[in-house]
């Protein structure tokens, strides 16, 4: 007979879910052996993601180069795919087994997909004097439909290519915390080494170029931790989580502050409430209205949610604002 | 089981699908031009992603009809996307105009957001109506396969309407896009033509759904309009360009998928026609752009002998390293030219030691004097003409007092 380690928080409502949370955690500390089950490995690889992605989002945000991001987001398909085939061909046939989704294979992707959608972009831009928008939408469409050809015709499965836009919280595992926590780990150490070239780059770049920093690769280093954050956030949450974990949270914390520091620490607290409401809000419905519900369109949802509110509460709070008509006339 | 071309258009089965999807890819590929014009080009991503929400609320609202038939659900799909996208549009302009959101920010976080209320919606369909969700799950990579010939009759009226709002439309859409302070000043509403623009690019989106897909759809938009960039510098040949790339892309990515079904899945799964449309666009525009690529002049490899020459201190035996530390290149660089300069005669070697021979010293010369009039010349030019000399001859004269020739 298998046991399977039953899930403490099945039955429990929204802040039933929390009160469970807050009792693991202490038991945790206090010592007794805790298993980790679905619903916080949800949580710690959305908080170790939006972690990361604070950081790359702020940046991104500052140097208006989302729609990059977004390029970014649909090419690791195909960087994927030809990493796959290059560690395969590089480790002989099938004594090494090269997974599609193993570490290594991951992370050649993420260099991968960073380079070739930077440097073809770049490349129409400058060789073919495309414009700058319909070069990257030309670039990341194109790679996106090789990558589903490569993918369909490869794997005879056309579930992937779905996958990889809505992905799969419900079916996270122990490892994907470790692969998470890795790109976590790189993007921090990254951030602590670079922070005031990338900070610099992102404001003037001619000042630093002037300075002697190397402003493009240090371009490339964004792009390349934005792909590698893509491909850590694809498995679990889809592409299209990662882009909103990278702007919506900024773009909030650019509502109430203007300093860079403070625009970081801000999307990770913006990032970390909705994380924790979405879990438990998914765990909610499902107690309460038996109603199974993605997690990462409700993380979205309530995303986009804040940031309404908080463009509501932006209106009001103005000086002229709709408080300020009431009450102070 | 192999087809012929013209199978394509008469087969009852296949003529569905091919003629439908020409039809859609004809009419985004038009509108893609305005929208290429425009600048635009990342706005029509963020549009084709947020229908999707719409979709998948259109066939809730469907699922409350007494009855069901499918073109009943297929229009409530369209006009739920419709929707979607106004409402996005709205979003859009609300956080640029009054937020000052920078633009791709907002495109980006718009994009995401309602794909995200998406996906949160398709969970709950995939409970309730399985059926109608994996149906609409095809609209993220298209499938044109399963288009009935009355998707003919609904797609042919949304390609004349397309067409009809560029014909009727398209003197003042000529006018603000290529002159908008013109436009304003004669007092023509470039605020209430944005709104048209909007308007026709809803329109492409939802017309090229159902082949290209949802999540492709934006290459279907700039592929063509691109190549047809690249062909030709006028604005109507660039419709009809756009168009006929558009149709070419639309029948054979239709015809593409269907054999790749076919040898690769024995026709057990259908594959998504909207990478294929959008690939053969595209690499038909990486074609295009690489076949009419203006190219550069290159710089004559002499030019570097010249420099050789000019640099080089007269009635003086120098080595090969002190060449290069004065022409400021690399040693086997300048051993190159220097060889090159032999070999010309303008130069002799004995050792290691070079020194110009009397040919070399003379062309120097030559090449000193005419660079300096040229000089001259150009700053003549730079001064707005306005030098004393009107002649080079003239030019050679002052520059022989000043001692330089």
């Amino acid at each position: 007979m298998i046991q399977f380690a039953v899930n403490p928080y099945t039955g429990r409502d929204f802040f039933g879910f929390f009160a469970t949370l807050l009792q693991r955690i202490y038991l945790f500390f206090k010592g007794g052996a805790v298993t980790l089950v679905s619903d916080e490995i949800q949580c710690i690889v959305l908080l170790l993601l939006s972690l990361a992605l604070a950081f790359l989002g702020s940046f991104l945000v500052a140097k208006q180069m989302t729609m990059v991001a977004n390029a970014l987001s649909h090419t690791l398909l195909v960087g994927i795919v030809i990493a796959f085939l290059i560690l395969r061909s590089l480790s002989g046939s099938s004594v090494f087994s090269v997974s599609l989704d193993s570490v290594k294979t991951l992370w050649v992707g993420a260099l991968i997909t960073g380079l070739i959608t930077t440097v073809s972009t770049q490349f129409l831009k400058h060789r073919f004097r495309v414009q700058e928008d319909a070069s990257i939408g030309l670039v990341f469409t194109t790679l996106f439909a090789f990558g589903i050809f490569l993918v369909t015709v490869f794997t005879r499965n056309m579930h992937i290519g779905v996958e990889a836009i809505m992905g799969n919280i419900d079916a996270l595992h122990v490892r994907d915390i470790e692969k998470t926590g890795l790109f976590t780990l790189v993007t921090l150490f990254m951030y602590l080494l670079f922070f005031r070239g990338f900070f610099s780059v992102a404001f003037d770049p001619g000042f630093s170029k002037s300075v002697g920093l190397p402003v493009k690769g240090l371009d490339y280093l964004l792009m390349i931790l934005t792909a590698g954050g893509a491909i850590a956030s694809f498995r679990a949450v889809g592409v299209l989580l990662f882009l909103a974990l990278l702007v919506g949270p900024p773009l909030i914390a650019g509502l109430y502050t203007r300093s860079m520091k403070k625009i970081i620490a801000l999307s990770f607290a913006v990032s970390f409430c909705c994380c924790m409401f979405s879990v438990a809000l998914s765990r909610h419905m499902l107690t309460i209205y038996t109603m199974p519900l993605p997690t990462s369109g409700l993380f979205v949802t309530s995303l986009f949610i804040f940031y309404l509110v908080a463009l509501g509460l932006r209106l009001l709070g103005r000086k002229n604002g709709l408080t300020y008509r009431i009450f102070c006339r | 089981m192999t087809y012929g071309w013209l199978e394509f258009f008469t087969d009852p089965i296949l003529r569905g699908p091919t003629i439908g999807s020409m039809l859609m890819c004809t009419a985004s590929s038009i509108i893609g031009v305005i929208v290429f014009i425009r600048r635009r080009s990342l706005v029509g991503e963020t549009l084709s992603h947020a229908t999707y929400p719409g979709l998948i609320l259109g066939a809730f609202l469907c699922s409350a009809l007494p009855s069901f038939f499918e073109p009943a659900l297929f229009c409530f799909l369209l006009g739920g996307a419709f929707i979607a996208s106004v409402v996005a549009v709205f979003l859009l302009q609300v956080l640029q105009n009054r937020f000052r959101v920078k633009n791709d920010a907002a495109l980006c976080f718009v994009l995401s957001s309602f794909f995200g209320v998406g996906v949160l919606l398709a969970g709950r369909m995939q409970n309730t109506h399985p059926v109608w969700f994996r149906q609409i799950q095809t609209f993220l990579y298209g499938q044109a396969a399963t288009m009935t010939d009355l998707y003919i009759w609904i797609y042919g009226a949304l390609f004349l309407s397309t067409v009809f709002f560029v014909t009727v439309f398209y003197h003042p859409l000529r006018l603000v896009y290529f002159d908008g302070t013109f436009a304003s000043a004669v007092g023509f509403s470039v605020k209430k033509f944005e709104r048209f623009f909007f308007f026709l690019l809803i329109l492409a989106v939802i017309v090229a759904m159902k082949s290209v897909g949802v999540v492709l759809l934006s290459g279907m938009l700039i592929a063509p309009a691109l190549s047809a960039r690249k062909l030709t510098h006028r604005l109507p040949l660039m419709f009809w360009i756009a168009g006929l790339i558009g149709a070419f892309a639309g029948f054979f990515g239709n015809y593409l998928s269907v054999l790749l079904s076919v040898r690769f899945f024995a026709g057990n799964l259908v594959f998504p026609t909207g990478p294929m449309i959008v690939l053969l666009g595209s690499v038909f525009c990486f074609l295009i752009l690489s076949f009419k690529e203006r190219k550069k002049r290159k710089v004559p490899f002499v030019c570097y002998i010249e420099d050789v020459l000019k640099a080089f201190p007269e009635g003086r035996e120098i080595t090969c390293k002190e060449a290069a530390r004065l022409i400021r290149r690399n040693v086997p660089f300048t051993f190159f030219l220097l060889q090159r300069a032999r070999q010309n005669r303008w130069m002799e070697r004995r050792g290691s030691y070079y020194w110009l021979s009397e040919e070399g010293a003379l062309k120097a010369k030559e090449i000193i004097r005419l660079e300096r009039l040229f000089g001259v010349y150009l700053n003549g030019l730079q001064q707005g003409g306005k030098a004393d000399y009107k002649s080079a001859s003239q030019i050679a004269a002052f520059l022989r007092e000043e001692g330089n020739l």
